[in-house]
């Protein structure tokens, strides 16, 4: 019987929601959207703070670190690779440990010469993270440290990407830099890798015997190698710490690389802590942004149901009068709203999922365990919590607006009755308070739009067309720098003499990229100016990148003399030098010895890899191979290939692998593809501002023009036309969307000048934004004021007097 | 008297359309009414009664029929149109008063002056509005609030506001319905007078007693004529 009830109650509510589709669009597009959100965030936040890692044992799982303190003040977070390989080997705190170091390295016997992200570990990796398999087996414990073995574990992608999945994968031999590994295992498809060292995606896992960092001395810090371990059963967190960091401490100091009060000790940090600690806060503010974006969706999509109760009011007044009691009426009204927060939370859920997408794609790097994002059990859950509570919330407010007096007064009114007239204050506070949250999201979106487009259409200050830059490994035969010198020239004049190779320039770091180098440049006294970015050119780099000088020359054949003391700065970084001018003749220097001339100032250029501020302030120093890179210039119409520059330069030195080769036009389209992510995401968000908005004043007064279609009848009664109704609501409206508008410009204004600091990297005072978002938000607030008044208005006056 | 009639409705018909079902609210009503008549319309509960006097006032569309007012006809007009009528030649005196809550007496009276085109001067609208409320005795209470006002006097300010821009006709519907049987007898003095110094008006009314008030009565039985007697041919 109550489910007969409850499912005619369902029909009911269906047939009634299938004559407003406005309604139900306006409710749904509003709730799916913010919901979406606030799924997609809630998800994230579940996966860093409350969600288990996928391991057995989760939480045992810890992180080795070490500590180093001069007179008992900590210095940097960097691990010594020797002093965990001492610990790995002599340590009996632990029930097993592990060594994971992060590396990338060239993939030779592959045609692609693919460069992949490489983790040498020891065989407890597998064990600890349980590493399930797809093919073969993890490593053994005969395959660990010092056993000679040269082993490998090929992640699922790279044996679908780069081997198509081949079933004879195991076994067969990869040769990685100047090192042949046997593939012995293929980590399954649902692996998730702790990221321990960085936050990005692991290709191959190798044995430990040929870390090239595994040889280092004990003064060698690094942040690209970890631990990770169970603690031994009776031995406790103190007491593992201790041991850890007397065992680490006295063969540190054994090792004669400690200076006087020097300390080093383990930290044991929790695996959670270790990977989303840093990142939880950041989890935690996009969920009360998310809260936030809710918490105006429902005020404003309350407007909307209170609207739709105040129209329902004489049927709900003809129910009450045949005897429907209270809960009734509220089991129609929530049967209402349930089914269209059912319908925005379906919505929303599939909203999340592109969510997931985009965060994956702007938050890559930044936030860990982002591909681990999916619609699990906990968001489900959510997700119908949040859409009872919203149901539950309408249906009560829509109720509290429909007591029986009302329903009694309505029903003898019965077309005659004395209308209820909503007071002015209430209604000018709801709009006033509508229009000021929009009006900051609106500048807020708004701002960091342009910011977006900015950089988009920011012109890069050179020409990347046609421009390549390659980077070989010249491999351990190269180590001595003259060696080097000499194959970079040589390599230089094989590329020119390609047929479709118009120029080449020798430089260290492609003029586009993510990472950079910075050295500390210091004056004639060596006091410190401050760390600039560097790059090592020949005399060909200018032209080439056609950036123009701006005073004085560029290098002239003095490429791979060491003893070279000229240098060419940047625009920027001359007016940081030599604020009055003249800087052509000053000297600066790098070390006390090494005094550098300045030889000419080259125009500034744009880096979308590197937008900190003062990235544009550049030296440029003689070029000498620490790396052995190229940019390569092709003719019109003309491409380069990997295969081609490996077949040309492989008649010089056939061992030679391509480290990194890039188009800078592909690479450019890459580092701005945040950029456009980002400004379609403002944009989404503009006019998701604009439609809160719109849906907020609309729902003020779409209920309070309901309240007031009596009064409204009395006007046209009195001859009063369209327009002259039109323009005074407008008129009445007006004023408190004027304020409205003010007080969000005031709320933007405060918010930004409290979190300048923070928000300075995403976005710049903007008047053109600000300008740009006033009227927009008065169009709309104007329009939301006009559509439920015209409603009423351009229906017969008899309507609006019997309040039909 | 003249003999051209102010108001003609010829074969008018009303019909309300719900998904359900239809109701003939008026069915072929012909009606005329002279300038200085003092109509009475009555009948039993969804005879039509409040459905004629909304056509009347042009404050609803006809399903069907002519519309004539002055001669004129009004029957397709415009919205705005209409409510350029309505403006110029109907004045409304409802059941409920339907004063503005948020204004004051003098305004809630010089609300139909407001709406005229061209706009009248402050001068003009102060002296016309002055002039109503003397009319109705009620010039001392311009800048109270209708809520701070006895029905009676509420009334009397909705007879102030229907007199101000001079209409043609008065459309009262149940004048007395709201109030008790003192001030009810006062408001019907008030509008016999009007009558008498020539107003022309047309009432809907239940109350045989007020309804008998009138020089001639309109009988509506489901939404047809039942009855028509001129006062001055029944004497």
């Amino acid at each position: 019987m109550a489910v007969t009830n409850l499912i005619h109650e369902f029909k009911l509510a269906y047939l009634s929601l299938k004559r407003a589709p406005g309604f139900v669009a306006i409710v749904v597009a509003t709730l799916s959207i913010t919901l979406g959100a606030l799924l997609c965030i809630f998800n994230l936040n579940h996966l860093l703070l409350t969600k288990a890692f996928p391991y057995p044992d989760a939480d045992k799982l810890m992180v080795l670190d070490h500590v180093i303190t001069v007179d008992g003040v900590p210095q940097h977070g960097s691990n010594s690779i020797a002093g965990m390989q001492h610990l790995y080997k002599q340590q009996n705190s632990l029930e097993s440990m592990a060594l994971v170091q992060r590396d990338r390295t060239v993939l030779v016997n592959h045609q692609d010469q693919p460069r992949l992200s490489v983790r040498y570990v020891t065989p407890e990796y597998f064990q600890l993270v349980a590493t399930p398999m797809a093919l073969g087996r993890p490593f053994s414990q005969e395959e660990g440290i010092d056993s000679g073995e040269h082993v490998a574990v090929m992640s699922f992608r790279l044996w679908q990407e780069q081997y198509q999945g081949r079933a004879d994968i195991i076994g067969s031999k990869l040769q990685l830099g100047d090192n042949t590994y046997r593939v012995v295992g293929v980590a399954a498809e649902n692996f998730q890798p702790p990221q321990l060292t960085d936050i990005e995606y692991e290709d191959i896992w190798l044995s430990w015997d040929n870390n090239p960092h595994a040889d280092a001395q004990w003064g060698m810090f690094t942040s690209a190698m970890k631990a990770i371990a169970v603690l031994e059963d009776g031995v406790s967190h103190q007491q593992a710490q201790a041991t850890l960091s007397a065992l680490l401490n006295d063969a540190y100091r054994a090792s004669g690389s400690t200076l006087e009060d020097e300390m080093l000790s383990v930290a044991l940090i929790s695996l959670e802590d270790a990977i989303s600690a840093d990142s939880q806060n950041v989890a935690l503010l996009l969920l009360a942004g998310a809260l936030a974006l809710l918490l105006i969706a429902t005020a404003n999509v309350t407007n909307l149901f209170l609207s739709r109760a105040a129209q329902k009011r004489r049927m709900l007044a003809i129910q009450a009068s045949l005897g429907a009691r209270t809960q009734q009426l509220f089991r129609a009204l929530f049967a209402e709203s349930l089914l269209l927060c059912l319908a925005s939370t379906t919505v929303g859920l599939l909203m999340a999922g592109w969510g997931f997408v985009l965060l994956q794609q702007l938050a890559e790097g930044e936030l860990p365990r982002l591909h681990e994002l999916s619609l699990d059990v906990a968001t489900l859950v959510f997700s119908v919590f949040v859409a009872l509570v919203l149901a539950l919330l309408f249906a009560w407010l829509s109720r509290s607006v429909i007591n029986f007096r009302d329903l009694r007064e309505q029903l003898q009114s019965s077309g005659k009755g004395s209308g209820v007239q909503i007071d002015k204050k209430v209604r000018s506070s709801l709009v006033i308070a509508q229009v000021s949250l929009a009006c900051v999201l609106l500048i807020g979106s708004t701002m960091v739009m342009q910011q977006a487009l900015q950089t988009i259409e920011k012109p890069l200050g050179f020409n990347t067309h046609q421009l390549y830059h390659l980077r070989v490994d010249p491999g351990q035969e190269f180590r001595d720098n003259d060696a080097r010198a000499a194959l970079s020239r040589d390599l230089k004049s094989a590329l020119q003499k390609m047929p479709q190779v118009a120029a080449v320039s020798r430089s260290i770091a492609a003029p586009i990229r993510e990472g950079r180098m910075s050295i500390t440049l210091s004056d004639e006294n060596m006091q410190r100016i401050g760390s600039f970015r560097i790059n090592l050119v020949d005399e060909n780099y200018f032209n080439l990148l056609q950036l123009p000088m701006a005073q004085g020359r560029g290098f002239q054949n003095q490429a791979d003399d060491q003893s070279s003391t000229e240098m060419v700065v940047s625009e920027s970084l001359a007016n940081i030098l030599a604020p009055e001018g003249g800087i052509l003749g000053k000297v600066f220097k790098l070390e006390e010895d090494q005094p550098m001339r300045v030889v000419g100032v080259v125009k500034d250029y744009f880096n979308p890899g590197d937008m900190e501020e003062g990235s544009a302030a550049k030296y440029y120093l003689p070029h000498f191979p620490y790396f052995v890179g190229f940019d390569i210039k092709v003719s019109a119409d003309s491409a380069l290939s990997k295969q081609q520059i490996m077949e040309s330069l492989a008649q010089i030195y056939p061992k030679l692998r391509i480290e990194e080769f890039i188009k800078l036009d592909t690479s450019y389209q890459e580092l701005i593809y945040r950029h456009k992510v980002s400004a379609a995401l403002t944009l989404g968000l503009t006019l998701l501002a604009l439609l809160l908005a719109g849906a907020g004043i609309y729902g003020v007064l779409s209920y309070s023009t309901q309240m007031r279609r009596y009064e409204l009848g009395i006007h046209m009664a009195l001859g009063a036309k369209t327009h002259q109704l039109q323009r005074k609501i407008m008129l009445e409206s007006l004023l408190p969307v004027a304020l409205g508008l003010l007080g969000g410009l005031l709320i933007a204004l405060l918010a930004y000048g409290l979190a300048k600091q923070q928000l300075s990297q995403l976005v710049q005072p903007n008047v053109l934004a600000l300008l740009s978002a006033l009227p927009l938000m008065s169009a709309t607030a104007a329009l939301a004021c006009y559509l439920p008044v015209r409603r009423v208005i351009v229906q017969d006056p008899v309507k609006a007097l019997r309040n039909e | 008297m003249t003999t051209e009639a102010k108001i003609q409705m010829i074969d008018i018909t009303k019909v309300f359309v719900t998904e359900e079902m239809e109701t003939h609210a008026l069915r072929g009503v012909d009606l005329e009414i002279y300038d200085g008549d003092y109509l009475s319309i009555s009948g039993p509960s969804g005879c039509g009664k409040s459905s004629l006097l909304s056509l009347l006032g042009l404050l609803d569309s006809p399903t069907s029929g002519r519309y004539l007012i002055e001669g004129k006809d009004v029957s397709k007009l415009s919205i705005n149109e209409r409510a350029v009528v309505r403006n110029q030649k109907i004045g409304f005196i409802f059941q409920a008063f339907n004063l503005i809550d948020e204004l004051s007496v003098f305004d809630n009276v010089a609300l139909p002056l407001r709406y005229r085109e061209p706009a009248l001067s402050a001068s003009v609208i102060k002296d016309k509005v002055m002039a109503s409320l003397e009319k109705v005795q009620m010039s001392h209470r311009t800048s109270h609030k209708p809520n701070q006002l006895s029905g009676g006097q509420q009334q009397r300010i909705a007879i102030a506001r229907a007199l101000v821009g001079d209409p043609a006709i008065l459309l009262v519907d149940e004048p007395t319905g709201n109030l008790d049987s003192k001030n009810g007898d006062a408001v019907m003095d008030m509008l016999a007078k009007l009558t008498q110094a020539g107003t022309t008006l047309c009432m809907v009314t239940h109350d045989p007693r007020y309804a008998d008030m009138a020089g001639r009565r309109l009988h509506l039985l489901d939404g047809r004529m039942a009855e028509s007697l001129r006062f001055q041919e029944a004497v």
